[in-house]
């Protein structure tokens, strides 16, 4: 990265393009060998491209173990969930089987835009309501269960907090009920161990930009024994077993491909690393003081969320120029823009503003966590060092205005 | 990130009279606008004369609230709390945002009530 831009802990929103993958992706926009429609398959062009195709559909269902005849090609997780949630409902509403729905208040605006147009077309939907660590229980998605639920949807990793939903005891609950179990597997896949067929899973959203690929090109993994069927969103020329038509776009489908084949080859040494670089980076974090994990110890290996006691998000994301982070709602009305997955778990107004998620990948480097650290302390001590509500902290322990003080608060370093 | 006024940058950057001065916490002014997650306390101190002699603030706050305490502060003493600003002049000495108005409100409150309440500290006491 260039010298004077920040340091990147932004990798839940995106990850920089692997070299392998740039490399796999190249030869498709640069020659005539790229040129073919992998629908054309009359021709070598199309053939060949179409050979491109089938074996990234094969590395990107290596990852998650599933049916390469069930991965669906589509722009991104946004339109895999879309897929998802409204062609799984919509199909089966339409005949008569059901028009329930249970997901949970922190899913992905992926996931909660859709319910809403589902509501709007007369479906009913349950929100499960998750503890204060983020966490849900199984029982908890089964009590929601009715006779007539269609569809359960439910994220694998949280993309604010890191918190991993029990997918596989989830999918086991459901063993014996008619609803379709979605998972949006965008933050997860490449992180995680994903298994959907043992797990037996029926939908899963996937993103290649999370994980190192191209932006623009995601799945959506969709039971193909026994076959699911979905009600399309588009209509076309009948690609994707006419669930996405269109033509496919190439050189972006290699490439997540590839993405997927790096991240499969390196995912149990990866993890690892990712769950080293975190936890220096929260016990570096914790040793300011006045700091609050939003989540779980044991989340998805690159995501941390952290509440600072004592100071305004905006001011300090002002202060934090240096880093690329995620403010959790660093603006001028916490009522408008406060995180919807932190009040789902009931984090304070005040707290939730000065949040802010650090995400990290395999590309991250020791000295870049140590310096975010450093850089993180540097403007707490300076904010801290005018702000009432640090001041009223050190005095007696409460949090700040409106905060519960809580056992997740670290009362470590020096307060002063 | 929002984007500020190269001089809300430098009040945020350089606080001027940031803290509370020594000796002097009984003379409080406080505002707060709990939706914006601003707080904000003032302190001030008289002298003979019914001059301005110390200011210090404490802030929670955005960086165009900080700022204005730090401008705020600057032109009390300045004038020795003759002409205290007023949220208007915050905003247009600062080029603060329309929607930070009510958060230099929450300031020019703040400000106001310490030096009110240093007045009539002294007053009792002579």
């Amino acid at each position: 990265m260039t010298a004077d831009w920040p340091i990147y802990l932004d990798h839940a929103a995106t990850t920089p393009l692997d070299p392998q993958v740039l490399e796999a992706m190249l030869p498709w926009m640069q020659s005539m060998r790229g040129l073919g429609n992998p629908s054309s398959t009359g021709h070598c062009y199309g053939q060949h491209a179409a050979t491109a195709v089938e074996e990234a559909r094969e590395a990107v269902a290596a990852l998650v173990h599933a049916e390469p005849a069930g991965v669906v090609w589509t722009s991104g997780a946004t339109e895999a969930d879309n897929l998802a949630v409204l062609g799984a409902a919509r199909f089966a509403g339409q005949r008569g089987r059901g028009r329930h729905v249970v997901s949970c208040r922190t899913e992905h605006k992926a996931v909660l835009e859709p319910l809403k147009q589902l509501e709007r077309e007369g479906f009913e939907v349950t929100l499960l309501q998750p503890a204060a660590d983020g966490s849900l229980t199984v029982e908890q998605v089964l009590q929601a269960l009715r006779d007539d639920t269609v569809l359960v949807s439910l994220m694998h990793a949280n993309n604010e907090t890191g918190v991993v939903h029990p997918i596989a005891a989830i999918a086991e609950g459901l063993r014996d009920h008619a609803a379709v179990l979605h998972v949006d597997a965008a933050q997860s896949a490449g992180r995680l161990p994903v298994d959907v067929r043992g797990w037996g899973v029926d939908l899963l959203s996937l993103s290649a930009h999370k994980l190192h690929g191209p932006k623009g090109v995601g799945a959506l993994y969709v039971r193909s024994r026994p076959r699911l069927r979905l009600e399309p969103l588009m209509f076309g020329g009948g690609q994707e077993r006419g669930y996405r038509p269109g033509t496919l776009a190439t050189h972006q489908i290699v490439g997540f491909g590839k993405a997927c084949a790096v991240a499969a080859a390196g995912l149990d040494a990866d993890a690892a690393r990712l769950v080293d670089l975190r936890d220096r980076l929260w016990s570096g974090l914790a040793r300011q003081g006045g700091v609050q994990r939003n989540g779980r110890l044991d989340g998805a290996p690159h995501i941390l969320n952290v509440a600072f006691v004592g100071v305004h998000g905006e001011a300090l994301e002002a202060e934090l120029q240096g880093l690329a982070i995620s403010a959790g709602a660093a603006c001028s009305s916490a009522e408008a823009m406060t995180s919807h997955v932190l009040r789902a778990m009931g984090v304070a107004d005040d707290l939730a503003q000065s949040s802010f998620r650090f995400s990290l990948a395999r590309t991250t480097t020791t000295s870049e966590v140590d310096r975010a650290v450093a850089q993180t302390a540097d403007a707490l001590e300076r904010l801290r060092a005018f702000s009432p509500a640090w001041r009223r902290y050190c005095e007696t322990g409460a949090p700040m205005q409106g905060g519960a003080p809580g056992n997740g608060f670290s009362p470590g370093g020096s307060k002063g | 990130m929002r984007q500020y006024s190269p001089q809300v940058w430098e009040h945020f950057r350089h606080p001027r009279n940031a803290g509370i001065p020594v000796g002097s916490t009984e003379c409080v002014g406080r505002g707060c606008a709990a939706e914006a997650g601003v707080e904000v306390e003032f302190v001030a101190v008289m002298g003979q004369g019914d001059i301005l002699t110390a200011v210090g603030w404490e802030c929670l706050g955005c960086p165009q609230s900080i700022a204005s305490c730090s401008w705020a502060s600057e032109r009390a003493r300045q004038s020795g709390g003759v002409n205290l600003p007023s949220a208007l002049d915050m905003q247009r000495a600062l080029g603060l945002t329309s929607d930070a108005l009510s958060r230099a409100l929450v300031v020019e409150d703040a400000l106001h009530a310490a030096v009110a309440d240093a007045r009539k500290r002294r007053d009792e006491v002579t």
